[in-house]
């Protein structure tokens, strides 16, 4: 699997409940992380508070579209919010774990995991190991 | 992909860097990469190596083409490198009256292997490398990483790559210097440091379900476990810091390939092109969107 230059970024956002579903299609890199950056700001400053991104038809991930997630990441948890993935492929999950994402990020099978793991306070993914 | 300038001063062209991890003799993966990289024309502005990937980026700033290289590691890799053990060493381990063991001790001789990275670099100097190349080694006393960017070519290849306790570490400029992969197995850190725009690393993967045997086997797979964990915190925090695009091209195998294992080169050598086909259009998509994306930070 790999990434092709066919495969241009687009996204939705939806509301479910108090959480915010970002939803990713084709491949995020530094072409599209500006614009992405841009709406996820004012989503913050519009007072989200919990976000979820649907990677089900992220095809691809840059570092720089990484970085995206970073910083809203670090937006959210300055203000006790939260931001959860799902569904990975196989490459994007391949990037998160050689990039060490996984150890920051909570990563979900599927949407109704994610948006559990929203709901449960300091709730760790199934892909790290925990004591 | 030369450098276009511009009336402002800024080159079109962004800096090229390539990070080749360690690996032991899986890093030679990364000649797949050099020959990509020639074929599209993408000039390097720095390589830096760690461990085995130290080989490799000394070997290509040496001068050597890719297909040189090929056919050098097929000619002087032998696993008679492997087999010259060190018997006060060993004995030193069983039991320190019978033989001595220290931190400049080494299970294994390291004499063929400098013979080795003798013939290949000669007295060449690590100033005189192009691309410029730096080479991350561990202090073996204080487990502090040291990246090697001056002095003897083969006595920096050897620090970063000698894989301490099996092989001993080497004295430079007073510090005793062993394996890179202990203080960054993927020295994603140096290439941002040094302000490179692009940067691809290579690192190496081997996913065995069979469990290791003996003490040499159950050493290296601790090694490379514990290693990977720091090799993606490296990574996570390069990312954060960096300001433009790092590619990784993960490069896997589906046992284990120890260090030894030199008939394994085609196998090698296989993946490392896989890995490359995986990674070409994000390599290429980086390089190209350089321009505009720096347009965009002067704009904000």
């Amino acid at each position: 699997m790999q990434c092709t230059e066919d495969t241009i970024m687009q996204y939705t956002i939806e509301t479910m409940g108090q959480a915010f579903i970002l939803r990713l299609q084709g491949a995020l890199d530094t072409a599209d992380v500006a614009d992405l950056e841009q709406q996820l700001e004012k989503l913050l400053d519009d007072g989200a508070r919990q976000l979820v991104v649907d990677c089900s038809e992220l095809a691809y991930v840059s570092s720089s579209g990484l970085r995206v997630f970073l910083q809203a990441y670090k937006r959210l948890t300055a203000i006790n919010g939260k931001l959860v993935l799902h569904s990975l492929n196989r490459l994007v999950s391949q990037i998160f774990e050689t990039t060490g994402f996984t150890m920051m990020f909570p990563v979900f099978q599927s949407r109704e995991e994610a948006l559990r793991g929203l709901a449960v306070t300091g709730m760790l993914p199934k892909l790290r190991p925990s004591l | 992909m030369n450098p276009p300038s511009t009336k402002s001063g800024w080159t079109q062209r962004p800096k090229v860097g390539v990070v080749v991890g360690c690996g032991g003799i899986k890093a030679f993966a990364a000649v797949a990469l050099f020959d990509f990289l020639q074929n599209e024309g993408i000039k390097l502005d720095l390589l830096v190596g760690c461990s085995g990937g130290s080989l490799m980026c000394a070997c290509l700033a040496a001068g050597y083409t890719p297909q040189e290289i090929r056919n050098l590691m097929g000619e002087l890799l032998d696993r008679k490198l492997f087999s010259q053990v060190n018997y006060r060493s060993l004995l030193g381990i069983a039991n320190a009256h019978l033989g001595r063991f220290d931190q400049t001790s080494g299970v294994l001789k390291p004499d063929r292997v400098k013979r080795i990275y003798q013939r290949l670099f000669k007295d060449l100097r690590l100033e005189d490398l192009r691309p410029k190349t730096v080479l991350q080694a561990t202090d073996i006393e204080t487990g502090e990483g040291v990246i090697l960017s001056r002095g003897s070519v083969r006595d920096a290849v050897y620090a970063s790559s000698a894989f301490f306790p099996v092989f001993p570490p080497i004295e430079i400029a007073g510090r005793w210097l062993g394996d890179g992969v202990y203080s960054a197995p993927v020295p994603v850190m140096e290439a941002i440091k040094r302000n490179m725009d692009v940067i691809i690393t290579v690192d190496f993967e081997e996913r065995s379900t069979a469990a290791p045997q003996g003490f040499f086997e159950c050493f290296e797979r601790h090694v490379i476990n514990t290693t990977r964990s720091l090799a993606r915190s490296q990574m996570f925090l390069g990312i954060g810091l960096h300001h433009h695009e790092i590619i990784p091209v993960h490069v896997q195998f589906d046992r284990t390939i120890n260090l030894h294992k030199v008939k394994e080169l085609p196998t090698i050598l296989e993946a490392g092109e896989q890995a490359v086909a995986s990674a070409k259009t994000a390599i290429l998509s980086a390089i190209r969107s350089f321009p505009e994306a720096r347009r965009a930070d002067k704009l904000s």
